[in-house]
């Protein structure tokens, strides 16, 4: 035998583009056409199947009454109305998030705005409040709001975060000596800022508004408070009138398919994350002056933060203030809040350990297997967490019988529902640390497993920390899947809220509405200076 | 462990195409190393040997497949065709490839690239087993790169030559078989660029390592290696120790990309070239490359030109010089000063350009006659 390992011949290189390359190892970056190794693929393929067993579910459901109701379903005028509904709600909240959150994310990491540190952070807390706790807080101010404006001032002060959180660490890590070359050569700040930055943000912006765009097309709260009749309220109905399922299936099924246009422009559209290219160390770039735009910096903030946090909020403290709780106990909210917290940190960590194998397949070893995975689990996003549910009810009825209406199936269904925040959250932070390194460790012994533990993980610990961090609030705050996952004697904040705030009791949904505002908001602080503020220069290396 | 099973393997094979008295016992041999990307050929058909113990540069133009090379033979990329045997075992073939972490092939690539989530001793003791051992191993090297005592620092708090010292230790830690090192010097400035080269040299010296060092910079390959071998349109034009390169190219394209040459047309005539410049002796080592009557290409450095001024009164004779003229006159038409020298144009009278390198003390002024006079034999090409 000879030393020589047995290994297949790379594929070629057809992903490469021809001619000049400034660099081989900047090309490196992009050229990963050799088969993922097993430990990567083999639990990144675990993951798809988990992501789109559902889908499978689904598809089942709705052709179960044959091709012709299925037809007759979907070329109903209100299902295309329906259709149109949900994207114009759809489009209008995700450009308004692009906007919001870049401009937010440019003004606290790139401006000499006063007080930017402190602003990071309060910037990401609009995460932490729920669509449908919003969405009451302005119905019950004034119930005239109600419909397509009024879901998406909601749903833009709700989401925002998914562009900025993402934005604010593209802009952290950008080499500001392309900003001074390029006003070297005479581009002007606002040329700098609209040309420059904005194109290397872009991969930032593209997965940042995808998330956007499928929370809303999957949000049930928003548009159930604001009675715009978008699919996931429509598909709600029809679960619940319960005489007609293949109805639900058949509109949720119309929703996978928008999804997956969604997933194939994204990847078309996807600029590639540009690497730094050159000698020395990337440095912090000097902050822009305002100037005489500061005061629009602030009405502009001042706008943002009132909307998305300060009214919402306000009501709730006015609703405890102003109203005795006449149902909720100091022992019932204590033991909603405990159960709330225990089921989102289980689902934290197996979210993030099964995004983590597709977060490095998608950005250590581009290709069809990756794009494909990749895809699978973004899918489910856009099913509403509604027929994620009843899905979830139906495999546990069929094939997961011991776990039916126990804990780990409702685990499971917050799994399939946020391993899109995961993936994308921890891609990305992959993807931001450069292949050199792991390329220096492998020549320094160290196999492609103990590479991905002693460099890629620990390069990407802020990012992974983000996708948990990202899970754990989204779990706290959902609700289609724990109301039909739960135990029958689990009651969490969201389920109790949500009971007295659709028959309009919010005096006693008030302390619920508190509590989950006070711990939902303290881990996004945590998650957002983990991610924002760290000191350490991620951007050290090239 | 391992490095006894690399030693102990098959031999090196007897014959390497290049410099085939030095490739018996070379430690590295890259043999017929082709890699396309797409419609670019990069390497065509690379050949080098690397002696254990010694530091080889290889020299090429910017963009000339260098790192592409260095990546191949760490393992980093697989070549199209050709194969690279370190230590008597083949690591890379276009249908076999040893991984990177089984060549024993440290890198450091060209800004250092440490890890920034680890401390500088948490860098340098990356490719070392946990333990006691490897402590001491990392203060050994720390040492050796002239950095002790900087193990608790961060990467960042780290100057670039410091950087740069820190990865060529970590590099060095496990003992590799062979250390390649990318461009190393080209990100530091021209000041410190001198000394980090100085005290990387010596501690890879010291260290009784083997390395290749990729650059573009003649001056730098020059003077750091043992052996150069010059990288020019995707093969190895020539491999030599540097004084060999420089002064006895095999090429008209390796000796006007080694340092500076003038090109005169001209006539061999026997063991001698007739060009502007009169009647040389061509170089022992270009002898076989044309026949006598064969038209040629001279090519003459700077510094073999010597110039003597005819416009100065002889005071020993009180004669004008020009009357004792040895060589070719010409004009002096331009001049550049650095400093320790400075080179000058002179205009033949034929009309002949030559540029000749001048100790900066005796500066001709411009337009002043000067006699041309030839040192040492010259390289000729056929033309």
């Amino acid at each position: 035998m000879t030393d020589v390992a047995d290994r297949a011949a790379p594929l070629g290189d057809q992903g490469l583009v021809d001619g000049f390359q400034p660099n081989a190892w900047s090309r490196a970056r992009h050229r990963a056409t050799r088969l993922p190794p097993l430990f990567i693929l083999v639990p990144a393929l675990a993951a798809a199947v988990v992501a789109v067993a559902p889908i499978w579910y689904l598809i089942d459901r709705a052709l179960s009454r044959g091709a012709a109701e299925v037809w007759d379903e979907v070329w109903q005028q209100r299902t295309r109305d329906l259709v149109l509904r949900s994207l114009a709600l759809s489009l209008t909240v995700t450009i308004a998030c692009l906007v919001v959150g870049a401009v937010a994310a440019w003004l606290v990491v790139r401006s000499d705005l006063p007080g930017r540190g402190v602003l990071r952070v309060v910037l990401a807390l609009p995460l932490a409040i729920p669509s449908y706790l919003a969405a009451f807080a302005w119905v019950s101010w004034r119930p005239s709001i109600a419909g397509f404006w009024g879901a998406a001032l909601v749903l833009t002060s709700m989401s925002y975060p998914f562009v900025y959180l993402p934005c604010v660490a593209a802009l952290r890590h950008l080499d500001p000596a392309h900003e001074e070359v390029a006003r070297s050569l005479g581009r002007t700040r606002t040329q700098v800022a609209l040309g420059l930055t904005l194109r290397q943000v872009r991969p930032a912006l593209s997965a940042g508004g995808l998330l956007v765009m499928l929370y809303v097309l999957s949000d049930f709260g928003a548009v159930a408070a604001m009675r715009y009749e978008a699919f996931t309220w429509v598909i709600y109905g029809a679960y619940r009138a319960g005489f007609n399922p293949s109805r639900a299936a058949i509109l949720a099924s119309t929703l996978v398919v928008v999804a997956l246009v969604l997933v194939v422009l994204e990847a078309m559209a996807r600029g590639r994350a540009s690497a730094r290219i050159g000698a020395g160390n990337a440095r912090a770039g000097r902050p822009v002056a305002l100037g005489r735009a500061a005061p629009l910096a602030w009405l502009f903030i001042a706008t943002v933060l009132g909307a998305a946090i300060v009214f919402p909020v306000g009501r709730v403290v006015y609703w405890v203030a102003t109203f005795e709780s006449p149902s909720a106990g100091f022992g019932d909210v204590l033991g909603a809040l405990s159960s709330t917290l225990a089921l989102a940190v289980a689902a934290a960590v197996a979210t993030v350990l099964l995004a983590m194998p597709v977060g490095v397949l998608a950005a250590r070893h581009r290709g069809r297997t990756a794009q494909a995975v990749e895809g699978a689990t973004y899918v489910t996003h856009a099913l509403p967490g509604i027929v994620i549910a009843i899905s979830l009810v139906f495999i546990g009825v069929r094939i997961l019988r011991p776990i039916y209406l126990e804990t780990p199936l409702l685990v499971l269904g917050y799994v399939v529902l946020f391993l899109p925040l995961a993936v994308g959250a921890v891609r990305a932070s992959i993807e931001q640390s450069p292949v050199r390194l792991e390329e220096v460790a492998r020549s320094l012994g160290s196999s492609p497993r103990a590479v991905v533990w002693r460099v890629t993980v620990p390069l990407a610990a802020p990012g992974i920390a983000a996708a948990a961090g990202l899970v754990l609030l989204s779990t706290m705050k959902e609700l289609p899947v724990t109301l039909i996952l739960r135990p029958t004697e689990t009651q969490t904040l969201a389920t109790r809220l949500w009971q007295y705030t659709s028959i309009s009791d919010y005096a006693s949904a008030g302390p619920y509405a508190l509590a989950l505002v006070i711990f939902a908001a303290i881990p996004t602080a945590a998650l957002t200076i983990i991610t924002v503020r760290r000191n350490s220069p991620v951007g050290v290396a090239p | 462990m391992s490095q006894q099973r690399l030693a102990a393997a098959v031999p090196a094979p007897a014959i390497s195409p290049s410099g085939a008295s030095r490739g018996v016992d070379a430690l590295l041999v890259v043999r017929g190393l082709t890699k396309r990307f797409g419609s670019r050929v990069v390497l065509d058909g690379v050949d080098l040997s690397v002696r254990p113990g010694s530091v080889t540069a290889v020299l090429g133009p910017s963009g000339g497949g260098k790192t592409t090379l260095l990546r191949i033979i760490a393992g980093f990329d697989t070549p199209d065709a050709g194969t690279v045997t370190i230590g008597g075992t083949l690591v890379a073939s276009p249908t076999a490839s040893v991984p990177p972490e089984r060549r024993r092939v440290g890198v450091v690539p060209q800004e250092g690239a440490l890890f920034p989530h680890l401390d500088v001793a948490g860098n340098v003791g990356f490719g070392l087993p946990r333990g006691r051992a490897s402590q001491l191993r990392i203060d050994e090297v720390l040492e050796l790169v002239g950095l002790a005592g900087t193990g608790k620092r961060r990467p960042h708090e780290l100057s670039g030559g410091q950087q740069h010292r820190v990865a060529l230790a970590r590099a060095l830690a496990p003992d590799p078989a062979l250390v390649m090192l990318d461009e190393p010097f080209s990100a530091l400035d021209a000041g410190l660029r001198a000394q980090v080269r100085g005290e990387v040299l010596d501690a890879l010296r010291a260290s009784n390592a083997t390395a290749v060092v990729v650059t573009h910079d003649q001056l730098e390959a020059l003077s750091i290696a043992d052996e150069v071998a010059v990288l020019l349109d995707g093969h190895i034009a020539q491999a030599a120790d540097p004084a060999t390169i420089y002064g006895f190219p095999e090429s008209l394209q390796v000796a006007t990309f080694v340092g500076e040459a003038c090109e005169l047309p001209g006539i061999r005539e026997g063991d001698v070239v007739v060009s502007a410049l009169g009647r040389l002796p061509l170089a022992a080592p270009c002898r076989a490359q044309s026949r006598p009557g064969d038209a040629v290409t001279v090519v003459v450095r700077p510094e073999q030109v010597m110039l003597r001024s005819l416009d100065v009164i002889d005071p020993a004779n009180n004669r004008r010089s020009n009357d004792v003229a040895t060589g070719v006159l010409g004009r002096i038409a331009s001049r550049e000063y650095y400093g320790h020298d400075s080179v000058v144009l002179v205009v033949l009278d034929d009309g002949t350009e030559v540029a000749a390198r001048l100790h900066a003390s005796r500066l001709p002024q411009i337009g002043e006659r000067v006699d041309v006079t030839v040192e040492s034999p010259v390289s000729a090409f056929p033309t």
